[in-house]
């Protein structure tokens, strides 16, 4: 039974991106320029040619490696502004309408101010933390402010010690609240990365190759660093959720 | 002894109580009967200090309360040992409570649920895990908001044989009349009269 609902799901996933890659083709082939709409065996051989180019990998690693330390340094940040606040009401409405600048902000104000501030390799892991922070704050101070009653009785009348209400009560609690923040900033953190890698032009990063590639026509190599970028971003949210489950011991 | 004077605890214009006064004995078991929604849970919430009052006075010799909540108290995504981790890890060193956790899930037909999820557990477990955490906590005074609500009559016959055996002050809320003629030393009716009531 399960085998076969797994070959269904597989023969369907199939299907689905055959009809899409099938409209795509039918486009490619009304326009007929390769600078406007470059064909699918091109976007795949530019694919397949920066995996096998050395200097390219290294442009992904600067960009997953900025992704990777922005969503890091967002994650631990945003948990010890959160949970100041979730405990102090003052420093929440002080610490409030800062994030709700950054969160309200448009991040291409953001780029260009900080450019004026920073240099272009550190640039896009500031921009990722001014904008990831915020939701990952949101999220984790919304699920303290929401902790039922009861349970702040019960560390009340039994006198929990606060590391055992941190280290039970807000895991326990805010594990969904936590997940779902990564999950968005995930995908986030890869769109503010390259878009300011690419306004900055840092020496190293996926942002850069893009621009190049806009800058020489070259459709095809630009779309298929998006492939690369989409592939990404769905794998690290793929492992990120099979390692939290595997970890943090989440029941679903 | 606690003892409750003039007690007024009103919930914006619902009066909740007005003029109670209340005596409860040290070291005995004193049951609340009463309607739902008469006000048992706001009494045991003031005893407990969780529930301000509006005028009034509270006088209690021992402050240490243990507390079993109506409500689901466990800790969601959390394992069963882990919820007693919770509020006895920094009592007792953890061979201790390992020891102690053992005996009473043993005691109480739970021990193979030690490793288990809350999630995994039925309303039931969940009540019993309830009781022993509030057991295992040493205090002066026991508070059990409906305890036995959702518990099978043999394990209800081993919670009350083991309140009994309690040498502290233990107040209970239920509605089993029952039960209540079965373990209470002095009964507390709200229905009786609600708003100036007075037990010795």
């Amino acid at each position: 039974m399960k085998r076969f609902i797994i070959q269904s799901n597989a023969i369907r996933i199939i299907l689905i991106t055959l009809f899409w890659l099938s409209i795509y083709q039918m486009l490619y082939m009304y326009i007929n320029n390769d600078i406007y709409i470059p064909s699918i065996q091109s976007i795949l051989k530019e694919t397949t040619d920066i995996f096998t180019n050395k200097e390219k990998l290294i442009d992904i690693i600067f960009t997953l490696g900025r992704m990777i330390i922005g969503t890091t340094i967002s994650i631990v940040a945003a948990i010890v502004i959160a949970v100041i606040c979730g405990s102090k009401n003052y420093m929440f409405e002080f610490i409030k309408p800062a994030m709700a600048i950054l969160k309200t902000a448009p991040s291409i104000v953001l780029i260009l101010i900080s450019l004026i501030w920073f240099d272009a390799e550190n640039l896009p892991v500031i921009i990722c933390v001014a904008m990831c922070l915020p939701i990952m704050f949101s999220n984790i101070v919304y699920g303290i402010l929401n902790i039922d009653k009861v349970y702040i009785d019960f560390v009340k009348v039994y006198n929990i010690k606060r590391k055992n209400v941190y280290s039970y009560l807000y895991v326990s609690l805010l594990k969904p609240y936590f997940i779902s923040g990564v999950n968005t900033i995930i995908g986030i953190s890869f769109k503010v990365i390259i878009a300011t890698e690419i306004l900055a032009l840092p020496d190293y990063g996926i942002g850069k190759r893009i621009y190049d590639s806009k800058l020489y026509l070259k459709t095809d190599e630009m779309l298929a660093w998006t492939v690369i970028v989409i592939i990404a971003s769905l794998l690290i949210e793929k492992y990120f959720n099979k390692f939290i489950r595997k970890k943090v011991e989440v029941i679903v | 002894m606690i003892l409750l004077k003039n007690v007024y605890k009103s919930f914006g214009t619902m009066h909740v109580f007005k003029d109670l006064n209340l005596q409860i004995s040290e070291n005995k078991i004193t049951c609340i009967i009463g309607k739902s929604g008469i006000g048992k849970t706001t009494l045991l919430s003031i005893l407990a200090k969780l529930e301000h009052i509006d005028s009034g006075e509270i006088i209690n010799d021992n402050p240490k309360i243990s507390f079993v909540f109506q409500r689901d108290t466990l800790l969601p995504n959390t394992k069963v040992i882990d919820n007693f981790k919770y509020i006895l890890g920094e009592i007792y060193d953890k061979e201790n409570l390992e020891s102690l956790v053992d005996t009473y899930l043993e005691k109480f037909g739970m021990l193979e649920k030690k490793y288990e999820y809350k999630e995994n557990l039925s309303g039931g477990m969940v009540q019993r895990i309830k009781i022993i955490q509030a057991l295992l906590y040493s205090s002066d005074i026991l508070i059990l908001d409906e305890p036995f609500k959702e518990l099978d009559e043999g394990i209800k016959d081993v919670f009350v044989a083991e309140l009994k055996k309690l040498k502290k002050t233990i107040i209970i809320s239920s509605h089993d009349l029952e039960l209540v003629n079965n373990i209470a030393d002095d009964v507390v009716d709200l229905n009786e009269n609600q708003f100036s009531y007075t037990v010795v």
